[in-house]
């Protein structure tokens, strides 16, 4: 092995103790002298074993990596270790409020009961937990460290960022914390949080401690020139002082709830006036194209709330669900977590605006299409609004949706349809592109179609593409 | 109300604490605070003892520089 078959993650350098990398398909961090010994003390201790079975933790085993191939990374890695590859990534800006609450409490428990062993996570960052599934996982081992008396939570500010002030943002004010989250990796200050609420909003549990109090002794303290972290070293800071603070937070965070439980389109399985005939249909024809074949990873784009995820995971190995419905997504992702869904994963997305690259160097957070390629893309019932509501020309849409180089289940809602008619009741229709005649002629140019059934009373047509470039001979 | 004796002697330490100074920034000492702060009694006794260092230091410090210099 060479080193150029060792590629650094672009985004794993703020801690100076591990790094990860990646070796064809196996992912591997690299430890410092100091992260092994932290290593050696988590991976003895019964939290490491209990955490492992039960999933809260990514699965982690020694690496055999010559160390002359970690020393030609950087000189710091003495050892290294492999983990588990998940089976996609997703950050934290595209999870619904549950994921947000349920990571934020898989965090306070892996601190707690990791200190009952002697260890501590020394920072708390929303993007050290990623999901199988409905199912959050830890994947951050370098994170924990020892722990003695007199040392800190030093995650804790982190975790009020990237956690508890999102959370709340939402549950208190209405606002998704999503463009936030996105806007500033660092998540929310406490003196900018402190600005967003009201004076009302001091009396809900946990906010006039962790927000308003926090907030201003961080504004007098900013100028302090002694270092109180250094100064608790010498005192007896015991495990219980943190735990009682981690069961606050808990506390708090487990009132805190998203708020309207309805939107639009959450109950639109619900309420749409379609037949049953229709709907069968469609759910055969979306059945009939997935069964094709075994798929590694399915896309689905406005999965709303997720019938044709559930319907294409039965074919494939992995369904990413996506739709910019956060109503919708919180609904299917309260179902597949409590019913231990390990094969879909939902997430908020609004494909219009979908997550770019982020942070230092454009390299901390991957662009959604940089992340993975789909094998199979469904995009059922999502074109016209994103031709329509958001203007982006069907030549462009065709494109995009061919720049995935993967299978497509696409449905095609014709201007007869009621959806489309409503879309454009109060818009002037400057939409001359938007006929199925000329969806046709750019599909052909880029797709062989499969299959092709029409619903709806001939409002709908749904298509089964392959792409050119893949299926020619 | 419980918690206003520990929110008055957070706010007391945060002044403790808040000297001018012109060196580096350390903009997590209120955090670490408010850890003591909502970390029950164990918490409060230890705010208390830093206090009491920190008041007791202030004369201390002097004599320090002293002799340095």
């Amino acid at each position: 092995m060479t080193t150029t078959d060792l590629k650094i993650d672009g985004g794993s350098f703020r801690d100076r103790e591990g790094r990860v990398f990646y070796r064809d398909d196996r992912v591997f961090r690299a430890l410092s002298a100091s992260a092994l010994e932290d290593w050696k003390a988590l991976s003895e201790t019964d939290f490491f074993r209990r955490t492992s079975a039960d999933g809260r933790l990514v699965a982690t085993k020694p690496a055999e990596i010559p160390s002359a191939d970690l020393h030609q990374l950087s000189p710091v890695w003495v050892a290294a270790i492999e983990h588990e590859r998940l089976p996609f990534i997703s950050y934290p800006y595209e999870w619904c409020f549950g994921q947000l609450r349920d990571a934020a409490l898989l965090n306070l428990d892996l601190v707690s009961e990791a200190l009952d062993e002697g260890l501590i996570l020394k920072d708390s960052s929303a993007y050290n937990i990623q999901w199988i599934g409905s199912r959050p996982v830890h994947i951050d081992i370098p994170s924990f460290q020892r722990w003695q008396p007199g040392m800190a939570w030093v995650g804790y500010r982190q975790f009020c960022q990237h956690f508890l002030y999102p959370l709340m943002l939402t549950a208190f004010r209405g606002v998704s914390f999503r463009p936030w989250l996105r806007g500033a990796l660092d998540g929310i200050t406490p003196e900018e949080f402190n600005r967003l609420l009201c004076w009302r909003d001091r009396f809900h549990k946990g906010v006039f401690s962790h927000v308003y109090l926090q907030s201003k002794l961080l504004t007098m303290t900013a100028k302090s020139t002694s270092s109180l972290k250094t100064e608790l070293r010498t005192t007896d800071l015991g495990a219980e002082i943190i735990k009682r603070n981690l069961r606050g937070l808990r506390k708090a965070i487990k009132r805190l709830d998203p708020g309207s439980k309805k939107s639009e389109w959450s109950s639109y399985a619900e309420t749409h006036s379609y037949s049953e005939t229709d709907e069968a249909v469609k759910r055969d024809f979306v059945d009939g194209a997935a069964a094709t074949r075994r798929w590694r990873l399915v896309w689905d784009f406005g999965c709303n709330t997720g019938t044709y995820s559930r319907i294409a995971a039965e074919h494939a190995d992995y369904v990413i669900a996506m739709d910019g419905d956060d109503q919708a997504v919180e609904r299917l992702y309260s179902a597949l977590r409590s019913e231990g869904n390990e094969r879909i994963l939902p997430l908020v997305l609004n494909l219009a605006d979908p997550s770019p690259d982020l942070g230092w160097n454009g390299k901390e957070r991957k662009a959604l299409p940089r992340r993975d390629r789909p094998e199979l893309i469904l995009s059922l019932a999502l074109l016209h609004h994103l031709a329509i509501t958001t203007n982006i020309p069907l030549a462009d849409l065709v494109r995009w949706l061919a720049s995935f180089g993967a299978h497509i289940v696409v449905e095609f809602v014709r201007r007869s349809d009621p959806m489309v008619e409503r879309l454009l009741l109060n818009r002037d229709d400057i939409y001359h592109d938007y006929h199925l005649i000329e969806f046709e002629r750019l599909i052909e140019k880029r797709f062989r179609t499969l299959d092709r059934t029409t619903t709806h009373q001939g409002s709908r047509v749904l298509f089964f593409l392959e792409p050119i470039e893949m299926g020619s001979p | 109300m419980g918690f206003r004796i520990p929110i008055l002697v957070a706010i007391a330490l945060g002044f403790v604490l808040a000297r001018p100074a012109e060196a580096y920034l350390d903009a997590n000492t209120g955090s670490l605070l408010i850890q003591l702060v909502v970390g029950g009694v164990a918490g409060l006794a230890l705010v208390g003892k830093l206090m009491w260092h920190r008041i007791t230091g202030i004369f201390r410090s002097d004599d320090t520089e002293n002799d340095d210099n």
